[in-house]
């Protein structure tokens, strides 16, 4: 299992590198972002829902 | 005589000379340039794509030619962005929103982009088994010889060739357009009821529906990666971007062109028949009546998925491997991009496989990849704004008040049309569906 180990720790690495976002956002974008995370959240809900019903699960 | 003979003649044959020598350079590097714009645009017109252009024929004649013509300019402006911020940032899409957004942003695009890519090369897989079904190609040997060519592409090792085959395969998806000529449309038809903007049957019901699958096979997420990694691979510079958009623009009128050849032929043949499903049954249905259109669609189905295929499994490997660090160029041998090549080995082998289990629920991916295409779509193009409004990334080359109004613009009707069709897929009765 250790591939699954070098996975996950490739995955920290790369979340360490790019921790701090390099670019300068606007308090406008920032508000941009919220939303949209809402959006996509409840889209993925949606779709999951949907998804599982039509399966018949 | 004495103004050709004189030393005014003269100088206007040598500027004369001289500007058909500029033109000649021009079209010299332009030629050298053209590639990851036209095949990013034709490659929209996939396996799914022709389905969908087929069925607004069928189903509402002409009347989506005039959608079709609106949807070209709006793929030019979003595929225009990806140029400049290749050029510019060096990098492709995935790991510019690492970059810029962090891990968050940065692993939702990168796992939504690979979940919907796999989903999309599925349906590029049902249609060219569909299409070769047509010859009596059973599905498992059509996969098999598409998975290897595909894979066969890399072992030269230059993009350049990669590319040059590729704009090969492109042009084939152009078969649809001598047909036109040949079947004889209604012309004044087409201009009455399809270049004249309306909506059959008000709008309403499936003609919203299918107005909106046809903006998400012409505006995908997977272009937008695609198209900025090729530019980062193929390796062009700052002086190259005028040439880029010509390359996005020829791609964006060859794009619109074959779509409405494929709207003529299926009005054409199956105007008003809402009984079609997709191009393959078409083809099929074809075959026995006139065996020189149905053979065309039929082939033109297949390089319609192997196009798809190709550039589709491309832009998730790219993505994938500039993340992770993985060697990740077409100018890498098979072995030196191995990680790279066996991902993209990997996602068309489980998306071929899909295809074969009996009794897979083809119906449901075919629907719902278009639905999580559409959560990530607003994502990658907020995205794409954001990072070309950052002088310190793209200098001169950031967006102008004029291109921020349009892509915003852009940006804003696609959301509303695409949650409106990711909400009627996963409801269908919102729409009568």
């Amino acid at each position: 299992m250790s591939w699954i180990h070098d996975a996950a720790e490739k995955i920290r690495g790369i979340n360490r590198r790019y921790a701090v976002p390099r670019i300068r956002l606007s308090r406008g974008t920032k508000v941009v972002l919220v939303i949209l995370r809402i959006y996509l959240l409840t889209l993925v809900g949606l779709l999951l829902y949907s998804l599982v019903t039509r399966l018949g699960y | 005589m004495s103004s050709v003979t004189g030393p005014t003649g003269m100088g206007m044959a040598s500027r004369l000379y001289l500007r058909y020598r500029r033109l000649r350079k021009q079209l010299a590097i332009l030629a050298a340039v053209v590639g990851p714009g036209i095949i990013v645009m034709v490659a929209d017109n996939d396996a799914g794509g022709v389905t969908t252009y087929m069925l607004s024929g069928a189903y509402y004649r002409y009347s989506f030619i005039w959608i079709v013509l609106l949807l070209g300019p709006v793929a030019y402006v979003c595929q225009e962005m990806t140029v400049r911020l290749g050029v510019m940032t060096k990098r492709g899409h995935a790991q510019a929103i690492f970059e810029a957004f962090g891990p968050f942003w940065g692993w939702f695009s990168l796992t939504d982009l690979t979940l919907t890519d796999c989903l999309t090369i599925t349906t590029e897989f049902i249609g060219m088994t569909m299409a070769m079904a047509v010859f009596g190609i059973p599905p498992w040997f059509t996969e098999v010889v598409v998975i290897s060519f595909i894979m066969l592409l890399l072992l030269n090792g230059r993009y350049w060739t990669w590319e040059k085959i590729v704009l090969a395969i492109c042009v084939v998806n152009m078969i649809y357009v001598p047909v036109v000529f040949f079947i004889h449309p209604d012309a004044g038809a087409i201009f009455r009821t399809g270049v004249v903007p309306g909506f059959p049957e008000g709008f309403g019901g499936p003609v919203i529906f299918l107005i909106m699958a046809t903006i998400g096979t012409t505006i995908a997420p997977w272009m937008i990666f695609f198209q900025q990694s090729s530019v980062v691979d193929k390796g062009l510079k700052k002086r190259d971007v005028p040439f880029a958009r010509w390359d996005t623009a020829i791609g964006s009128a060859f794009t619109v062109v074959t779509a409405i050849a494929l709207i003529i032929i299926a009005t054409v043949y199956f105007g008003g028949d809402r009984s079609l499903t997709s191009a393959g049954q078409a083809a099929g249905l074809l075959m026995p009546l006139h065996p020189y259109v149905g053979t065309i669609l039929a082939i033109g189905l297949f390089d319609a998925g192997l196009i798809g295929a190709l550039s589709v499994s491309l832009a998730s490997s790219w993505a994938v491997g500039e993340v992770f660090g993985w060697s990740h160029s077409l100018n890498d041998r098979l072995g030196q991009a191995k990680w790279f090549n066996v991902f993209r080995l990997s996602i068309m082998v489980i998306a071929g496989g899909i295809v074969l289990i009996p009794r897979a629920p083809l119906g449901v991916i075919t629907l719902f990849v278009q639905v999580i295409a559409v959560t990530l779509l607003p994502a990658a193009l907020v995205f794409l704004i954001v990072l070309l409004n950052q002088e310190e990334l793209v200098g001169s080359y950031k967006n102008t008040r004029a291109q921020n109004i349009m892509a915003g613009s852009i940006v804003g009707v696609i959301l509303t049309l695409s949650t409106l069709y990711a909400v009627g897929t996963i409801f269908p009765h919102l729409f009568g569906g």
